[in-house]
C-alpha cells in the first residue's frame, strides 16, 4: 500500500485520471468542486419539481392535483431537499473550488476527507427520497419537523429521514473542518488574515457555524428517533419531556443554518460588486467584523422562530431586541456594497445583474424578518404566507441568486470558456420577472391571514395564488434556459482569457482559464498578494 | 520519495466510497431493524463491518505515509486542526443532550406541575408531582403514553455504589493516561506501554461496571421509556460510554504505535490527539456524574 | 456548594481547552503546554471528585433522590 501511494504521489503534476472512476476516487479540490456543484444542481432541480407539483396544487382552491399528504411530503421534501441538498451542497462546491485558489494553497488541507464529504451525499439523498415509496409515504410534517407530528404521528419513513439528516450533518462537519483547516493552515505564507477575500472570510464563517450547529440537529434527530423507537420521553408531555424543547434544540441549529446559507452568498456578493463596479470594496474590515457579529448573534436568537409557543415575556422581549440587533450588520454590509458602487463605473454583465438584484432583492426579505421578528407583529404573520414570502426572498433570491451570479462570475474560470452573454442576459430578465411574481404576492396573502403548508384554501386567496403559480411555472421554465446556457457554454463558448473581467481582483484570477489541475504549487508572492488584494485602489 | 517542501496530496483514494457505503448500508440495516425487519440485524452487521475495514484500511495507510516520511510539518497541523473541530463538534452533540436535561429539570418539569404563569398544563396532567428524578411518576398520562405504561422504577439508584466507584475507576485511567503521556515526553517506551496498559485496563473495567449497572438499573425498573429522567440518563450515559469505546479502542492502536516505535519525543501527534480525547471523554463523565447524579 | 462545584468544572474545561489549543499550536513548547494543561486538569478532576464525595459525607448535597426540585 505504502508503494502505491509514493508512486502516486510521484505523478502530482500530471492532470487528472481518465476515465468515469477518476470523480469516485478524486482527491482534487476541483474534481469535488464540480461534484458538489452538479449534484445540488440536479437537487435543485429534484426540489424544484417539488415545487412545481406544489403551485400546480396551489393554483385553484379545491384539491385538485394531488392529496393532501402527499402535498404535505411535497412541502416537507421540497424545503429539506432544497435546504440540505441544492443551497448548502452548491455553496461548499464553490467553497471547494474558490478557496484553495483565492488563499494560494495547492489543494485542500485534507484531501481524502474532502471525497468523503461529497460520496456521503448521493447516499444521504438517495435514502431520503427513497421514503417516497415506502409504506405510509414520504415525511409529511414540514422541513422542521416537529414533535410530536415527526414523532407520534409520522410513518415509518421517518427513521430513514432521521438517517438522512444524520449523513448529511457528517458530511456537512467534514466540509467544514477542511475548510477551515484549508484557510487557516495552507493559506499562502505572506497572506495575513486581514489579506483574505471576503469570500474566504465569510467561508471560514460559516464553518464555525456549522461545526457548532450540526451536532446540534445530530443531537435532535437521535432524541426524535430514541422517543419514535425505544420509548424515551425527550418530547413527549406524558413523561415529562416537552414538545417545544424539541423546537428549541431544533431552533439553536436552524437559526445558525440560515445564516449558514447566507453568510457565503454575501461573500460571493463582496466578490462581484467591485469587480464591475471598478473599485475596491468599501470598508473591507467592516465586512468582515459584520460576518463575525452576524454569526455570533445568530446563536443567541433562536426562539424568535417560537413567538407563539408560550413564552415569558422577558423571553419574548430579549430574542425581539437580539434579533433586530442583527439587522445592524446586515446593514452594514448593504450600506458598504451600496457605497462600493457610488461614483464607480459601472457595467452590466450578467454577474453584475444578478449581484445587484441580490441588494435589492435580499434587503426586501431582511426587512420582512424584521417585521417576523417584532412580538406582537408576529403573532399575526406566524405561520403565515407570509412566512413563505419572507424566507422565500432570503434563500432564493439571496442564497440562490448569489450562487447563480457565482457560477456565471466564475465560470470563465472553471472551465476556460465564455458563456452566452446574450442569452444569459435573457435569462436573468425572465429570472428576475417571474420570480418576483411567484414570491411578492406571497406577502398579501400571509398578511390576509392564508396559512401556509395547506394544499386547499379560503376562496378570497384565489387571486393572488393564481398570479403565484404563474410566476412559479415560469421561473420553473427558466432552469431549462440556464441549464442550456451552460452546457452550450461548456461545450462551445469561446476561449476566455485568464481574467476575463478586467478589474476583477483576486488570486484565482493568476491562474489559467481554466484553472490548472493543480491549483499554487508554489505559495504567491507578497507582492502578487498584495496587488491582488480587496483593499488596494485599482490601477 | 518526494520531498518535505511540499503539501503531499494524496491521489485517488477508494476509502472514502466503501465508508459511504458502509454507512449508509449500516443505517439502512439499522432502520429497518428498529422496523422489526427479519435482515435488519445482519445488514446493519455487515455495515458496520464495511465501516471498520474502511476505519483501518484509511488509518494504516494514512500511518504508512506518516512513517515512510511523506507528511511535513504543515500536514501535521492539517490533522490537528481537523482533529481539534471534529472534537469540538462531538463537545456540541454532548451539549445538547445536556441542555435536554437542564430543560427538562429547569422548565418541563416544573411548568408540567402548573408552575409559572401558563395556567394550561396543571389542566393537562392534572395531579402532576415534582421529582426529579421521576420516581414517584404515577400520573394518568404516564400510565395511557401511546398505549403502553411507562416503566416507573422502584428504588433509586445508589450514588455512593457503581457510579462513585466508576467514576474513580476513570478518573484514576486519566492519571495513568497523563504518566504515559509523561514517558513519553521522557522516551521511556517501557513505561509508556506498562500505563498505556494500565489506562486501557481501567477503561475496559469501566466499560463492564457501565454495563453492570444498567442491568442493575434494568432490574429496578429504570429503564429508557421511564420518563424523561430514564431518557436522559441512559442516553447521556450510553453515548458515553459508546465514546469510551471509541477512545480504548484508539488507544490499542497507538500502544501498537508505540510498540512500532512509531513516535519520537518531539513528534507524537497521534498520542496527543488520543490522548486529548480520552481526557475529554473523561470530563464529559465527570460533568455527567456531578449533574445526572448529584446536583 | 453547588455554585463552588460548577465553578471547579468550568475550571477543568478551561484547562483541557488550553490543552487543545495547545495541540492545536503544535511544537515543542507547546507540547509542554499541553502535558501541563492536561495534567491540572486530571488533578482538579481528583479534587472535584474527593469534593463531592465529601460534601455528599458531610451531607452539604444531596445525591439526587425522590425530592421535588428546588
Amino acid at each position: 500500500m505504502a508503494t502505491d501511494t509514493i508512486a502516486a504521489h510521484d505523478d502530482h503534476h500530471h492532470g487528472p485520471e481518465k476515465g468515469l472512476l477518476r470523480w469516485v476516487k478524486t482527491t482534487n479540490h476541483k474534481d469535488i468542486g464540480s461534484l458538489y456543484l452538479w449534484f445540488s444542481f440536479m437537487m435543485l432541480l429534484v426540489g424544484g419539481a417539488f415545487a412545481m407539483v406544489i403551485r400546480a396544487e396551489l393554483f385553484m382552491p379545491g384539491i385538485q392535483v394531488v392529496d393532501p399528504h402527499f402535498f404535505n411530503s411535497m412541502t416537507t421534501m421540497h424545503g429539506l431537499i432544497m435546504v440540505f441538498g441544492a443551497i448548502m451542497p452548491a455553496f461548499v462546491g464553490l467553497g471547494n473550488w474558490l478557496i484553495p485558489m483565492m488563499v494560494g494553497a495547492p489543494d485542500m488541507a485534507l484531501p481524502r476527507m474532502n471525497n468523503w464529504s461529497f460520496w456521503i451525499l448521493p447516499f444521504a439523498g438517495a435514502i431520503l427520497l427513497s421514503t417516497f415509496f415506502m409504506e405510509g409515504g414520504a415525511p409529511a410534517f414540514g422541513w422542521t419537523f416537529y414533535a410530536p407530528l415527526s414523532t407520534t404521528f409520522a410513518p415509518d419513513s421517518t427513521d430513514f429521514f432521521i438517517f438522512a439528516v444524520h449523513l448529511l450533518g457528517f458530511s456537512s462537519i467534514m466540509g467544514a473542518i477542511n475548510i477551515i483547516a484549508t484557510v487557516l493552515n495552507m493559506r499562502a505564507p505572506d497572506m495575513k488574515l486581514m489579506d483574505m477575500p471576503l469570500f474566504v472570510w465569510t467561508w471560514l464563517i460559516t464553518s464555525f457555524l456549522l461545526i457548532g450547529a450540526m451536532p446540534v440537529l445530530a443531537g435532535a434527530v437521535t432524541m426524535m428517533l430514541t422517543d419514535r423507537n425505544f420509548g424515551t420521553s425527550f418530547f413527549d408531555a406524558a413523561g415529562g419531556g416537552d414538545p417545544v424543547m424539541f423546537q428549541h434544540i431544533f431552533w439553536f441549529f436552524g437559526h445558525p443554518e440560515v445564516y449558514i446559507m447566507i453568510l457565503p452568498a454575501f461573500g460571493v456578493i463582496s466578490h462581484i460588486i467591485p469587480t464591475f463596479a471598478r473599485k475596491p470594496l468599501f470598508g473591507y474590515s467592516s465586512m468582515v467584523y459584520a460576518t463575525a457579529a452576524i454569526a455570533f448573534l445568530s446563536y443567541i436568537v433562536w426562539a424568535h422562530h417560537m413567538f407563539l409557543t408560550g413564552m415569558p415575556v422577558a423571553g419574548q422581549l430579549y430574542f425581539m431586541y437580539a434579533t433586530m440587533l442583527i439587522a445592524v450588520p446586515t446593514g452594514v454590509k448593504v450600506f458598504n456594497w451600496v457605497a462600493t458602487m457610488w461614483k464607480g463605473s459601472m457595467t452590466f454583465e450578467t454577474p453584475m445583474l444578478w449581484a445587484l438584484s441580490f441588494v435589492f432583492l435580499f434587503t426586501i426579505g431582511g426587512f420582512s424578518g424584521l417585521m417576523l421578528g417584532i412580538v406582537p407583529a408576529d403573532i399575526q404573520y406566524h405561520d403565515t404566507y407570509f412566512v413563505v414570502a419572507h424566507f422565500h426572498y432570503v434563500l432564493v433570491t439571496g442564497a440562490l441568486w448569489s450562487i447563480i451570479a457565482a457560477v456565471f462570475y466564475w465560470f470563465p474560470k472553471w472551465t476556460g470558456k465564455m458563456y452566452n452573454e446574450s442569452l444569459a442576459k435573457i435569462h436573468f430578465w425572465w429570472s428576475i420577472i417571474s420570480v418576483n411574481i411567484l414570491f411578492f404576492p406571497q406577502h398579501f396573502l400571509g398578511l390576509a391571514g392564508m396559512p401556509r403548508r395547506i394544499p386547499d384554501y379560503n376562496l378570497q386567496f384565489a387571486d393572488f395564488n393564481m398570479i403565484s403559480s404563474i410566476g412559479a411555472f415560469m421561473f420553473g421554465a427558466s432552469f431549462i434556459l440556464f441549464t442550456y446556457i451552460i452546457i452550450d457554454g461548456i461545450r462551445n463558448g469561446k476561449p476566455a482569457k485568464a481574467r476575463p473581467w478586467e478589474s476583477a481582483k483576486g488570486l484565482e484570477w493568476t491562474l489559467g482559464s481554466p484553472a490548472e489541475y493543480h491549483s499554487f504549487d508554489k505559495a504567491p508572492s507578497r507582492k502578487a498578494i498584495e496587488q491582488e488584494s480587496q483593499h488596494t485602489s485599482v490601477a | 520519495m518526494s520531498s518535505k517542501d511540499s503539501y503531499y496530496v494524496p491521489h485517488g483514494t477508494y476509502w472514502p466510497i466503501i465508508g459511504s457505503i458502509g454507512i449508509a448500508t449500516m443505517f439502512v440495516g439499522m432502520a429497518n431493524m428498529f422496523h422489526g425487519v427479519s435482515w435488519g440485524g445482519s445488514v446493519t452487521a455487515l455495515g458496520l463491518g464495511i465501516v471498520l475495514f474502511m476505519m483501518f484500511g484509511w488509518l494504516g495507510q494514512v500511518v504508512n505515509e506518516s512513517v515512510n516520511g511523506l507528511y511535513n510539518s504543515q500536514v501535521d497541523r492539517s490533522f490537528r486542526w481537523g482533529m481539534s473541530w471534529f472534537i469540538f463538534s462531538e463537545v456540541m452533540f454532548f451539549a445538547a443532550f445536556f441542555g435536554a436535561l437542564f430543560y427538562a429539570r429547569e422548565f418541563a418539569i416544573p411548568w408540567l406541575s402548573g408552575e409559572g404563569n401558563n395556567q394550561f398544563t396543571p389542566d393537562l396532567w392534572n395531579g402532576f408531582v415534582q421529582t426529579w428524578p421521576e420516581i414517584a411518576f404515577k400520573t394518568p398520562a404516564a400510565e395511557l403514553r401511546n398505549g403502553t405504561a411507562l416503566s416507573v422504577p422502584t428504588e433509586l439508584i445508589d450514588t455512593w455504589g457503581l457510579p462513585a466507584l466508576n467514576t474513580a475507576i476513570l478518573l484514576l485511567s486519566g492519571v495513568t493516561l497523563t504518566f504515559a503521556h509523561h514517558a513519553l515526553r521522557a522516551g521511556e517506551r517501557n513505561k509508556i506501554i506498562g500505563w498505556l496498559v494500565a489506562t486501557i485496563a481501567l477503561g475496559v473495567a469501566f466499560l463492564g461496571f457501565q454495563i453492570a449497572e444498567y442491568g442493575h438499573a434494568y432490574d429496578i425498573g429504570l429503564k429508557l421509556n421511564s420518563g424523561i429522567y430514564g431518557s436522559t440518563f441512559f442516553m447521556l450515559t450510553g453515548f458515553h460510554g459508546f465514546h469510551v469505546t471509541v477512545g480504548a479502542l484508539m488507544l490499542i492502536v497507538i500502544l501498537y504505535r508505540v510498540q512500532k516505535g512509531h513516535f519520537s519525543k518531539e513528534n507524537h501527534f497521534g498520542f496527543e490527539g488520543v490522548a486529548w480525547y480520552w481526557h475529554f471523554v473523561d470530563v464529559v463523565w465527570l460533568g455527567l456524574f456531578v449533574f445526572v447524579y448529584w446536583i | 456548594m453547588k455554585y463552588i462545584v460548577i465553578l471547579i468544572i468550568v475550571l477543568i474545561l478551561v484547562a483541557l481547552g488550553r490543552a487543545l489549543i495547545a495541540m492545536l499550536r503544535g511544537g515543542a513548547d507547546n507540547s509542554e503546554k499541553m502535558f501541563k494543561s492536561l495534567a491540572t486538569r486530571v488533578a482538579l478532576s481528583i479534587f472535584l471528585f474527593l469534593l463531592v464525595m465529601f460534601a455528599g459525607y458531610m451531607g452539604w448535597i444531596e445525591p439526587n433522590t425522590n425530592l421535588p426540585i428546588r
